[in-house]
């Protein structure tokens, strides 16, 4: 009645696309994850070590670790495949990742690859860890930014349309303007027109098709 | 300077037309001038032309074959021109114009000279009548292969008869006509040269391509 232990890590007989890439993108994450693990256990031993710790040095090492979360973030983004393309993340996000035993008992094994900080997985921790909603105050800061951006939105939209407006009315009196003072510009100078084109129309017509003579159709 | 005509010297008409070859293709663009302000466009074109100029006053008489019967388009239409009392005939042919969208008036001209006395019956005999004819009075100018005729365009109350008095002016404004002849039928390029020559004359004149073998619209852009 010894129920077996569940392993720590199941292997499941699902059949996979690409289980070496896999492997490896996840091995990359992996790797990248302790780098930083490591870099935050190392500064908070230095601040447990010492009472007053290099503000500069400290600094430094905080956006050294923050140069690294941006990485590991850019690089799930793009694709954890090392010399793949680019697919935008497409590749994990299309493997399912599922809970396969959940149990209250403590598991050892788990505790040794955890380095013994989760001792079980059950329906505690689990979501925990599957969790791919944001923390609830997190939410509600994206969702305020987002009716934010959407008002601005708006507001834009609105100043858009008045300055076109504005202008479309500044053209048409610009235009005005000018029609006006181009006509009295000409009633001043007394007409300078030194052709007329209704007139070129009319006599090219009369010597190329003899319109408007009143000659014609006389035999000499 | 531009050299006045003696009347009674002409070898081919007041026209230089090349006596030798057929010029088969011309882009022309048209304009006009008022009457009182073409002396400014002749000092104009004076100074933009070739040295040789020279003044015209010639009869033109325009026939036509007819073929009542069949619809084969506009008529052939031969033009002939004369000096007054000259047994000089200079014979032109103008096709209809190509309808295309050159920036100018392409038509197909042929020119030929010639010295009869029976003009008019060889004519009648070959089938043409007489539809229209006018006089025209005015210049030529020359600027390399571009040819401008400014002149103005008379008629006479009285059919036939010619003399001092009864020939009247038509309108008051002069034609201005530009021409060139074109070569290997490159409409386009020649048009464009043409009109960048014209273009000189702005504000004076405007020209244009009046396209006269199209029926009338009706509406122009400018009044006087």
């Amino acid at each position: 009645m010894n129920p077996q232990e569940p392993p720590a890590i199941q292997m499941v007989p699902i059949r996979q696309s690409h289980p070496e890439l896999l492997k490896t993108s996840i091995d990359a994450i992996q790797t990248k994850l302790l780098i930083l693990k490591r870099g935050i256990e190392e500064l908070l031993f230095s601040l447990d070590a010492n009472d007053k710790v290099s503000w500069p040095a400290f600094m430094a090492k905080c956006s050294s670790l923050a140069a690294d979360l941006s990485s590991i973030q850019t690089a799930l983004r793009k694709s954890m495949v090392t010399n793949g393309n680019e697919d935008n993340g497409e590749f994990l996000k299309s493997q399912l990742l599922l809970p396969y035993t959940i149990s209250p008992e403590v598991n050892p094994k788990l505790l040794e690859l955890t380095e013994q900080r989760v001792p079980c997985w059950n329906h505690e921790t689990a979501p925990a860890f599957l969790r791919t909603k944001l923390d609830p105050r997190v939410e509600d800061d994206y969702l305020q930014l987002e009716a934010e951006a959407n008002q601005y939105q708006n507001a834009v939209k609105k100043r858009f349309d008045q300055v076109s407006l504005m202008n479309k009315h500044l053209e048409s009196v610009v235009q005005a303007v000018n029609e006006q003072m181009t006509r009295l510009n000409r009633n001043a100078d007394g007409t300078k027109m030194t052709y007329n084109n209704q007139q070129t129309e009319t006599l090219i017509r009369t010597v190329y098709t003899g319109e408007g003579l009143n000659s014609g159709g006389r035999k000499r | 300077m531009a050299s006045t005509d003696v009347p009674g010297e002409s070898s081919s008409g007041s026209k230089p037309p090349p006596a030798r070859n057929f010029q088969v293709l011309e882009a022309v663009l048209h304009a006009s001038i008022y009457d009182d302000h073409k002396d400014q466009l002749i000092e104009r074109l004076k100074g933009m032309t070739d040295p040789f100029s020279s003044s015209f006053e010639e009869h033109e008489m325009v026939f036509a074959l007819t073929f009542p019967e069949s619809n084969e388009g506009p008529d052939v239409q031969l033009r002939l021109r004369r000096r007054f009392n000259l047994d000089l005939w200079h014979v032109r042919y103008v096709g209809t114009p190509i309808a295309d969208k050159c920036p100018a008036v392409c038509r197909a001209s042929i020119d030929s000279v010639m010295y009869t006395k029976d003009m008019m019956d060889f004519v009648k005999h070959m089938g043409f009548r007489l539809i229209y004819e006018f006089v025209m009075k005015g210049w030529v100018f020359t600027r390399g292969p571009i040819k401008i005729l400014v002149y103005k365009l008379c008629t006479t109350d009285k059919p036939g008869i010619y003399s001092k008095e009864l020939i009247k002016p038509f309108g008051t404004s002069h034609i201005v006509e530009a021409s060139i002849p074109v070569e290997n039928e490159d409409t386009m390029k020649y048009s464009k040269l043409l009109k960048d020559f014209t273009d000189q004359l702005m504000p004076l004149v405007e020209f244009r391509k009046v396209e006269y073998f199209r029926p009338r619209t009706g509406q122009f852009a400018k009044s006087s």
